[in-house]
């Protein structure tokens, strides 16, 4: 079966990259990403599964979708020499990020209307909302704080709705979450026979298990609302592998093998509107509340010591964040629907709080996209987003271990998707 | 995809200027056409214990210079040694090139080798008429006025283009016509006092034209001023001054601490016994040399055994003999080994009664009290953990004394410490095999000797300040600060971290003296900061991450 397939390709650890705030992906659905990636309360599809698993009753009926993105992304950063001042250094470094190639694939089971179940609707999804992959190369400025990262949580996600009158669906998911992590830092030593001492630590996370719940109601053909809450968990990894190249003469100070880390998943609300004036024309916006808050620091626990220390702690002292959605569908012919949208993405992390891993600022994505019904149940979706953070300047606070350097970052992004859905 | 990367995000970030202010707040545009930098060993980019290329490659001024560019500096021309090792200022015999890091031994001390020297390292540079980094390992201002320093220097000579061997320091410097200049002077005048434990006193060594000694207040007052009244002579040339760090903070001093002599309880009860049966020794030498040979003497002539004429001759020559061996002393004098033998078992025996025995306690009581009052740590005492070392004194009764907080072991001294601590931990607590290894008055700081170097610094840095303050071309770089920020409390500069500590701070080259092309790379920055915050410029510095600290194997 095609879906278990893809399953098995995601969890081969194909590489992802994070492109919205913080380390989230919002990268689950092309026809939504379209239309800047309204998706809560507004008219449903198989992506449901991840946007609002309380519309999937909605459908008309069973459905699958397989797609993915390509994020091309791109950070540049400037150190500032005297942040006193605000007097920079004549040079500019910029990240060699791997190409991200974010999967989702989601299929919704309908029972036949005679059926005793047909109050329900039945779905399973796999997707990537978290992820990150940032490579800076070695000899960057900020290599003692930064190499190489990539983060990356996977959801497998069983989901059952409930048709409680024809116009308010309930649904509920069972999360089961699979993740792992990888950073390279410099290690501050200059070596005739090392050429780049660093400290490696790469570690697969324990399964850890969430849930998440929605609400979709539509009261005419003209309104529809939905509210969905994904609810956030702890990914932990114990006895991740620490990989350690340093001058042999060096190695009583670096006797670290293993490492235990814990990365908080957030929790998040969303509530969208989905507005039908014509037949023709769609509008919808969505609203999400992001915990962000969780996240107060990275910290990574040694079995010995690195370097003299038995953890490395880095202050990450996040907030909570928002994000705005507003975007729309045109049906231009039955078979042809263009869409359009954008959003705006509040950034978690406070000022002087940046870090080469997640050089965070408040960013707007700007969408559009195509869906093209072939055959009655062969439909294609293509969408593209570029996105722009703003230049924002980060001046690391004394007395603070945030990990991060004093400069100014730029990051931007184009994001092209493609989704092949099947209705049956 | 070439479309899409073609997009990269841009950032707009450097604008360097030389358009600033001077001290009164007018607009000046800073000339950095000929930037000359004034200095010693610190500004010519000495490192491991050497002048060679890569350290001259990243000496500050080099790194200043190469910042300078962006605002209409030109490239910056440095006497650079030819490759290799580099040299270390000897000539003949005592030539080495630069310091390296083979390992660490067992007992976690660096081991450190030296490079063979560069070949011909002191042969004239190519470009002696377009120098502009002017830095002379070894120059101390109170040289800068001197005639012919160029015949005693082979650093200063190798910069010289033969028609100036015999001009002094300045005149070279002012010939030079800086538009722009730094100017870091003055550490020698107390760091050669300082690196040889104060052993010529504060006049220096009397063979070498004071050499080794302190410079005086008025002598160092007088050249400062008149060296930089040269240089701004002509209204329109600024620079930037530096101060004198403490030196006494520099790993050179504090890398093997003064209790660093580890001992357990056994060995600390062993170490004491001995010292007190060495005291013993002596005292009993003493009695029996003034009181028992006296009294066994004049028994003997009044038995008859020898003529009463020979009884001061005996008493001298048994003395004598007695001093050099006491166990078993050999006759001289023209007396029989018999007569000499029959004394040394008088002696015993007397040696062995109750009464000798409590005048010999109560004398050794006494002479520890008398010792203890007049010289201070003579009596060494010893303890379970960390010990004052025990260092050679000529001047101590014991010809030992023992190290207090606030005196300084030299880095210089390490090797021989090695080994009394390797002796020590093998048991062998024998004095003679010990003494050797002790440190000698020219590899200690006693507490008379930091005083003298601490108050040279305090006024030497009250010179440099007035000089400042009375002249609106200069401006101070306050590198004694910076240097105290290092090794107090570190320095992150965004995750570069720089400590005082010898090998693994980071700031410190392999001599413990002189600074790593990072340490350099931070100095630099400092003072372009400095330039920037004073004079309103908008210099950019360099990044520290790009200079490498000390180099493991």
């Amino acid at each position: 079966m095609r879906i278990r397939y893809l399953v098995f390709m995601v969890l081969l650890g194909l590489p992802l990259a994070g492109w919205s705030n913080g380390f989230q992906v919002n990268l689950q659905g092309t026809r939504q990403q379209g239309r800047g990636n309204v998706g809560y309360g507004f008219r449903p599809d198989a992506s449901s599964v991840f946007y609002n698993p309380g519309a999937m009753g909605f459908l008309s009926g069973s459905q699958a979708v397989i797609g993915g993105s390509l994020i091309f992304s791109n950070t540049v950063f400037s150190p500032l020499s005297d942040a006193d001042l605000g007097i920079y250094t004549d040079q500019v470094y910029s990240t060699d990020n791997p190409l991200g190639t974010p999967f989702f694939a989601y299929g919704v089971f309908k029972p036949q209307e005679t059926s005793s179940l047909s109050n329900f609707t039945f779905g399973v999804g796999v997707f990537t909302p978290f992820g990150s992959s940032v490579d800076w190369g070695e000899d960057w400025y900020g290599q003692y704080a930064l190499q190489e990262i990539s983060l990356e949580a996977i959801y497998i996600r069983p989901a059952v709705s409930y048709q409680i009158t024809e116009s308010l669906g309930i649904g509920l998911t069972l999360d089961f979450i699979l993740g792992g992590a990888e950073v390279t830092r410099g290690l501050p030593i200059n070596s005739a026979t090392v050429n780049d001492p660093n400290v490696n630590l790469d570690g697969n996370a324990d399964v850890a298990i969430s849930f998440s719940a929605g609400v979709y109601f539509q009261p005419s053909d003209q309104w529809s609302f939905g509210l969905n809450y994904r609810h956030g968990v702890d990914v932990s990894i114990v006895k991740g592998d620490v990989d350690l190249e340093v001058p042999e003469q060096l190695s009583p100070l670096f006797q670290g093998t293993t490492f235990d880390a814990t990365l908080p998943l957030p929790s998040v609300i969303g509530g969208g509107i989905g507005y039908y004036p014509t037949d023709r024309l769609s509008l919808g916006v969505d609203v999400s509340f992001i915990t962000w808050s969780d996240y107060e620091e990275l910290r990574f626990d040694f079995d010995a010591p690195i370097g003299g220390e038995l953890s490395s702690v880095s202050e990450r002292n996040y907030k909570n964040s928002w994000i705005f959605n507003i975007g729309g569908e045109y049906k231009v012919t039955d078979a042809f629907t263009a869409t359009a949208g954008m959003y705006y993405d509040l950034s978690p992390v406070e000022d002087g709080f940046m870090s080469p891993e997640t050089p965070d600022s408040d960013a707007f994505g700007f969408t559009a996209g195509v869906a093209y019904q072939v055959t009655e149940k062969i439909g294609i979706n293509g969408s593209f987003l570029f996105l722009t953070k703003r230049e924002r300047e980060n001046i690391v606070p004394s007395g603070v271990e945030t990990g991060g350097v004093s400069g100014t970052y730029k990051s931007n992004g184009f994001i092209p998707s493609i989704a092949v859905q099947y209705s049956f | 995809m070439f479309l899409l990367s073609s997009c990269d995000p841009k950032l707009d970030t450097v604008n360097p200027s030389n358009q600033g202010q001077d001290a009164s707040g007018n607009e000046v545009t800073f000339d950095f056409t000929n930037y000359v930098a004034v200095g010693n060993s610190l500004t010519a980019g000495f490192s491991d214990g050497a002048l060679y290329r890569e350290g001259q490659e990243s000496s500050y001024p080099a790194l200043i210079a190469e910042q300078l560019q962006a605002v209409g500096a030109p490239v910056f021309e440095q006497p650079l040694m030819p490759e290799g090792g580099g040299a270390n200022g000897a000539v003949g015999a005592g030539l080495e090139g630069r310091l390296i890091l083979t390992g660490f031994s067992e007992s976690g001390l660096p081991v450190l080798e030296r490079e063979a020297p560069s070949d011909n390292p002191y042969t004239a540079v190519s470009n002696v008429d377009s120098l502009h980094n002017y830095g002379v390992p070894g120059l101390r201002l109170i040289e800068t006025a001197a005639a012919g320093l160029g015949t005693l220097n082979p650093f200063f000579s190798r910069m010289l283009s033969t028609s100036d061997l015999l001009s002094s320091y300045q005149e070279v410097i002012v010939q030079s016509d800086p538009t722009f200049f730094t100017f870091w002077l003055g550490n020698n005048d107390i760091l050669g006092y300082a690196t040889s434990g104060g052993v010529f006193g504060v006049e220096g060594n009397p063979d070498l034209l004071g050499l080794n000694g302190i410079t005086s207040a008025s002598a160092f007052e007088l050249t400062y001023n008149t060296f930089i009244e040269n240089l701004t002579a002509d209204g329109q040339t600024y620079g930037v001054v530096m101060n004198i760090p403490d030196v006494l903070q520099i790993p050179f001093f504090t890398a093997i601490p003064w209790n660093s002599l580890e001992l357990d309880s056994a060995t600390a009860t062993v170490a004491n016994a001995t010292i007190a049966q060495l005291i013993r020794g002596q005292v009993t030498q003493e009695v029996v040399v003034t009181v028992v040979l006296p009294t066994v003497v004049a028994g003997l002539v009044s038995a008859g055994v020898i003529p009463e004429s020979q009884q001061e001759s005996l008493i001298l020559a048994y003395t004598q003999a007695y001093i050099e061996n006491p166990s078993m002393p050999q006759a001289v004098g023209g007396f029989s080994q018999d007569l000499f033998d029959q004394i040394t078992q008088i002696i015993n025996t007397e040696l062995q009664k109750d009464t000798v025995v409590l005048i010999i306690n109560q004398a050794t009581q006494n002479a520890i009290t008398e010792i203890n009052q007049t010289t201070p740590g003579a009596i060494p005492e010893f303890q379970a953990g960390a010990n004052g070392l025990i260092v050679q004194d000529l001047n101590s009764p014991t010809g030992l004394k023992q190290l207090t907080e606030g005196e300084y072991v030299l880095l210089s001294a390490s090797e021989k410490l090695a080994q009394l601590q390797e002796t020590i931990a093998s048991g062998g607590l024998d004095l003679l095999a010990i003494l050797p290894l002790l440190p000698t008055d020219a590899e200690v700081l006693d507490k008379e000797e930091v005083e003298n170097i601490e108050t040279a610094i305090e006024m030497y840095n009250g010179i440099i300040r007035n000089v400042v303050d009375d002249n609106e071309f200069i401006i101070l770089y306050d590198v004694y600060a910076d240097y105290e920020q290092v090794i107090e409390q570190g320095v992150n500069d965004n995750g570069v971290v720089l400590t005082g500590d010898f090998v693994t701070g980071g700031a410190f080259s392999l001599d413990g003296i002189h600074l790593t092309p990072r340490g350099y790379a931070y100095v630099a920055n400092r003072l372009i900061q400095t330039m920037n915050r004073e004079w309103k410029l908008n210099i950019p510095g360099v990044n520290l991450i790009d200079y490498r600290a000390v180099e493991y194997p």
